[in-house]
């Protein structure tokens, strides 16, 4: 009450000023005028009775200021006539004001870029209490694996911990037909997630329209043909028709019944594959045709598990809970479940097994570009050092006027918060600029990533936490250094400095220091990224990307037959092969280099000495037509290319690769070699041809052993005469002439393709190398600046010595040696940091180390030309100084 | 008067002002007046710390003001006393009578 009282009342002096203060004069006036007619009632004169009041009871004044100043609203008044004041002596420059604002948008508008993707990557999710979900993944001693859906079953029947356990597959392509308007019949790729009927349960996401699966809709395979499409699918397809609810769409050609749709943005945080639908697991014969074994099979392990945890049990209790089940589960099925083992992630930690080298590459990024505004925060801070020596004799009036060393200080900082928050709004609209250019480079998928990198409530504070941060830091050291009690000698020294002090001098000469320092570990750090972008782009593919094309057209989703399926793969084979322009044209599962593998299995060699299964050793395998290496350009070291009788024939062959070859028949001729794949009971695989290495699954992968199976398979890669783009079109209308009803999938040039791989080492080399050179840049801006000051400071004393003989060359060497000194010293600095910096970065880089001699070696020459060349400019001037203007310039 | 004139001690100008105000409302001429009489003389108040006091118990709902004429026919602002403000007084006079009680006991020991 009392407060709110406090409150109105303060609130009403500051926007009644004059009304409050007016009654406060009327009752002091009468007060002093009471006292006064007491006096005179004892016959005193009027003027001898106000002295006597004046002695006895104060001046009207103070008593005044001391009212008012006992105010709160007081405080308020005199930040506000800062605020008006610094405003003031802003507008009075604006050069400096511009270019302070300039450089601190930059620096703010990156940063705030940066930290808004990074926030987008570890954010919550934008579900009910995000932080009882965790992902469970099978795997032991740190391997993290998607589950089988027996697994699943079984984990959920048991575990208590959980209030909801669900599992989902990866987004799958499916074919989406029978829907126009207009009754053509078309069919269109989309994405679709198999889910299990307490999906949306488990997140505590509800439809925005009709209504998500049951529980109970998820028990018999193959009964329940229901479906949720996303917001972006009703949108887009069915112009976000109500009617929608109960429509049937055909999927894979199977009719399905909609029954809901998704909220919009469903699921923003993290880097998540976005999809267009959601079916019911036990669909998962009709959504994913043919692969209805995998709800059986407890090897199959394909499917992500989150679970929510009930409100009184701990992540520890969930982990122990974890532990016992894994047991058990391993002894109930020990030879599926051999080691196996349960690990329980928080929903963030687990999102994609990615995140954690994205997470950290985020922060290397977000490290940089703090840099970046530390260059800049110098940069400004020089300037208004610069600034205040003119504005030494302002100062020393006020000082001298009775100013308190505060009251300066507090302004000279308002006017750096006033500057910084400038910079921070217009660095909002940097950020959201950069912000879309970089989602715009976003790596070629086929399926749209969803980062919800919108500048929410935590960007925001984050930029207004940066604005006043950097406000306060360059504006603190030279306000309490230019407001020195020492007005004497500020109001005689004017603008000439006579005998400056040491200290002021050691400020400026740590930001010069400072920023060498930063600039050359950003650009040792940018350099780094580029030469490694370098190495990553002549890493040996194992294939030749030039003139190569790929398509694919989704048989296996339409209601084809395995026969029906091969006979139109042929066929499109030899209608494209017929093609003019045309050189080769071959089939493979699976491109490399595409982020995932056709499959995996072990490996039995034929006469090699046996063990057990889970001691087998693992390889990656694809299914590749005849001619294939042919094809894609790749040499055969022995043997020969696959071949039609291969690919068709009864007897299975195979080609290997080198690393294959030299882990099983070491320095032998694998060409004539035996092996089986997965079980000891399958046919034997004759080796035909044996290839070099190349790369399968990342650049940057350890030479992997790999085995290209003669088969069936129904990617085509096609060897063109000249530019690939050229054939898409005639390749599209093949697939049309063969079958109007089928959805090609993609089209698209080899090199297109490995946008993909070569993403990570493209944007990063982008990104650092575009801050470390934004970074240069404001540092010689900076360090041009303030030696051009120093030299317009030295004026006088250059000509006098000038005027005593010196040449040019020893006036060069006067003004230079100083700065030579700190860049040495700043670029000492900076390689020492830079060193230490390189052990973070190492993981990031192809084919090079952190400590790259040449890198660093480049990047000390690149940095001391370019500093050298902002001191000579000034320094040149220095040269030539008229001794007689320089003497009369005082 | 026997002495000279003596600033209030500290932390009971409060507690006097509420005093004067408990007899009737005044205006800020008369409480300083009635101090000075009430005490013989001991304590003057001046203008810069009366009228911060009063503002102070003004905004902590101590006491509440008007405008009126003084028998003199002078425009004034009267300070009146509320409720809360003759708690306080109860309160504090109490307590100061405690404190001088206990001082006295040392004192005289």
């Amino acid at each position: 009450m009392a407060l709110l009282r406090n409150l109105v009342d303060g609130l009403r002096s500051l926007l009644r000023t004059e009304r409050v203060s007016k009654e406060l004069d009327e009752e002091l006036d009468g007060f002093i005028e009471m006292a006064v007619e007491e006096k005179m009632k004892q016959g005193i004169s009027r003027r001898d009775a106000l002295r006597a009041v004046r002695l006895e009871r104060g001046s009207l004044e103070v008593a005044k200021e001391a009212v008012w100043s006992a105010r709160w609203e007081c405080v308020v008044d005199t930040v506000w006539q800062d605020f008006r004041f610094a405003l003031r002596m802003l507008r009075k420059s604006p050069g400096f004001a511009a270019a302070a604002i300039l450089t601190l948008a930059l620096g703010i508008g990156i940063n705030t870029a940066i930290f808004s993707l990074l926030n987008a990557l570890i954010k919550p999710l934008n579900v009910p209490e995000p932080d009882r979900l965790v992902r469970v993944f099978s795997g032991r001693f740190g391997t993290s694996y998607e589950m089988s859906y027996p697994n699943y079953v079984d984990l959920r029947g048991s575990a208590q911990s959980f209030s909801e356990l669900a599992v989902y597959s990866f987004p799958q392509p499916m074919s989406l037909g029978g829907v126009t308007h207009s009754g053509a019949a078309t069919s269109e790729r989309v994405w679709g997630i198999v889910a299990s009927g307490n999906y949306f349960e488990t997140l505590g996401i509800s439809a925005v329209l009709g209504r998500t699966f049951a529980p109970d809709e998820d028990r018999t395979p193959d009964s329940r043909p229901l479906v949720v499409i996303s917001h972006r699918l009703w949108r887009e397809r069915f112009n976000e028709d109500p009617h929608v609810i109960g429509l049937t769409v055909k999927l894979n050609g199977y009719p399905f019944e909609v029954i809901g749709v998704a909220p919009d943005r469903m699921l923003r945080g993290g880097l998540l594959l976005s999809n267009d639908l959601w079916v019911p697991m036990m669909m998962e014969g009709e959504a994913m045709p043919g692969q209805s074994f995998k709800l059986t099979n407890r090897n199959e392990t394909f499917l992500n598990v989150i679970g929510r945890m009930r409100p009184d049990v701990s992540l520890a209790q969930v982990r122990a809970e974890a532990k016992t089940l894994a047991d058990r589960m391993e002894r109930d099925h020990p030879k599926e479940n051999h080691q196996f083992g349960l690990s329980v992630l928080t929903e963030r930690e687990g999102r994609t097994p990615f995140l954690p080298g994205l997470e950290q590459f985020g922060w290397i990024l977000m490290a940089i570009v703090a840099l970046v505004l530390f260059i800049a925060c110098a940069n400004v801070a020089g300037l208004v050092l610069v600034r205040a020596l003119g504005r030494r004799r302002e100062l020393g009036i006020r000082m001298s006027l009775g100013a308190g060393r505060w009251r300066l200080v507090r302004q000279l900082v308002t006017e750096g918060i006033i500057l910084s928050t400038c910079g921070g709004l217009l660095g909002l609209g940097i950020a959201a600029l950069a912000i879309r250019t970089i989602l715009k480079f976003a790596p070629p998928l086929p399926l749209e990533i969803s980062l919800d990198a919108s500048l929410d409530h935590r960007v925001l504070m984050f930029t207004l936490g940066a604005s006043l941060a950097t406000g306060i830091l360059f504006s603190t050291l030279p306000a309490f250094r230019s407001t020195k009690p020492d007005v004497t000698r500020m109001l005689k020294a004017g603008d000439a400095v006579v005998g400056e002090s040491r200290t002021r001098m050691m400020g400026r000469d740590a930001l010069v220091v400072g920023q060498i320092a930063v600039s050359l570990l950003l650009l040792i750090v940018g350099g780094l990224f580029i030469r490694s972008l370098g190495k990553a782009q002549r890493i040996d593919l194992g294939f030749d990307p030039t003139n190569r094309l790929l398509a694919s057209a989704d048989t296996f989703l339409a209601p084809y037959s395995d026969e029906q399926s091969r006979t139109f793969d042929a066929r499109l084979l030899e209608e494209v092969r017929s093609l003019p322009g045309v050189i080769d044209v071959s089939s493979t599962a699976f491109v490399p280099l595409s982020g995932g593998y056709l499959g995996d299995g072990q490996v039995y060699i034929e006469g090699e000495f046996p063990v057990p299964d889970y001691e087998r050793p693992k390889v990656f395998y694809d299914r590749v037509g005849a001619s294939f290496f042919r094809t894609m350009g790749t040499p055969l070291l022995a043997g020969r290319d696959l071949t039609e009788r291969d690919v068709n024939g009864s007897a299975q062959v195979t080609v290997v690769n080198q690393t294959f070859a030299d882990t099983f028949w070491p320095a032998q001729n694998p060409v004539g070699k035996r092996l089986k794949l997965n079980s000891s009971d399958s046919p034997w695989i004759e080796v035909v041809g044996l290839v070099p290495t190349g790369k399968y699954l990342s650049l940057g992968e350890a030479p992997q052993r790999h085995l290209f199976l003669a088969g069936h398979s129904s990617g085509l890669v096609i060897h063109t005469a000249g530019d690939p783009h050229q054939y898409m079109q005639a390749i599209r209308a093949a697939v049309q002439r063969l079958d109007p009803n089928l959805a090609v999938a993609s089209v698209e040039t080899m090199n297109e393709h490995l946008g993909f791989a070569f993403y990570s080492p493209r944007m990063s080399a982008f990104l650092l190398g575009l801050f470390s050179v934004l970074g240069l840049s404001l540092a010689m801006l900076g360090l041009y600046g303030l030696l051009a000051f120093v030299v317009r400071q030295r004026t006088h004393e250059v000509g006098i010595r000038i005027a005593l003989g010196a040449g040019s060359h020893d006036v060069l060497s006067v003004v230079m040696r100083q700065g030579v000194l700190l860049v040495a010293l700043g670029m000492t600095l900076g390689l020492s940091a830079a060193y230490a910096a390189s052990q973070v970065v190492a993981g990031f880089l192809y084919g090079i180390s952190g400590r790259d001699l040449l890198t660093f070696g480049e990047a000390c020459l690149l940095l001391a030309f370019v500093a050298l060349l902002a001191m000579y400019m000034p320094a040149r001037r220095a040269t030539q100084i008229d001794p007689m203007v320089a003497l009369r310039y005082e | 008067m026997a002495d000279k004139p003596s600033e209030i001690v500290q932390g009971t100008l409060d507690m006097l002002i509420l005093k004067t105000l408990a007899l009737e409302p005044m205006h800020g001429y008369g409480i300083t007046e009635r101090l000075e009489q009430m005490s013989k003389g001991t304590f003057r108040v001046n203008a810069g710390s009366l009228f911060v006091a009063l503002q102070r118990l003004q905004r902590g709902g101590m006491v509440k003001s008007e405008w009126k004429a003084t028998e003199n026919s002078r425009r004034a602002k009267y300070y009146i006393l509320t409720q809360q403000g003759r708690r306080m007084l109860d309160s504090e006079t109490r307590e100061w009578g405690r404190q001088v009680a206990a001082i006295a006991r040392i004192l005289e020991a």
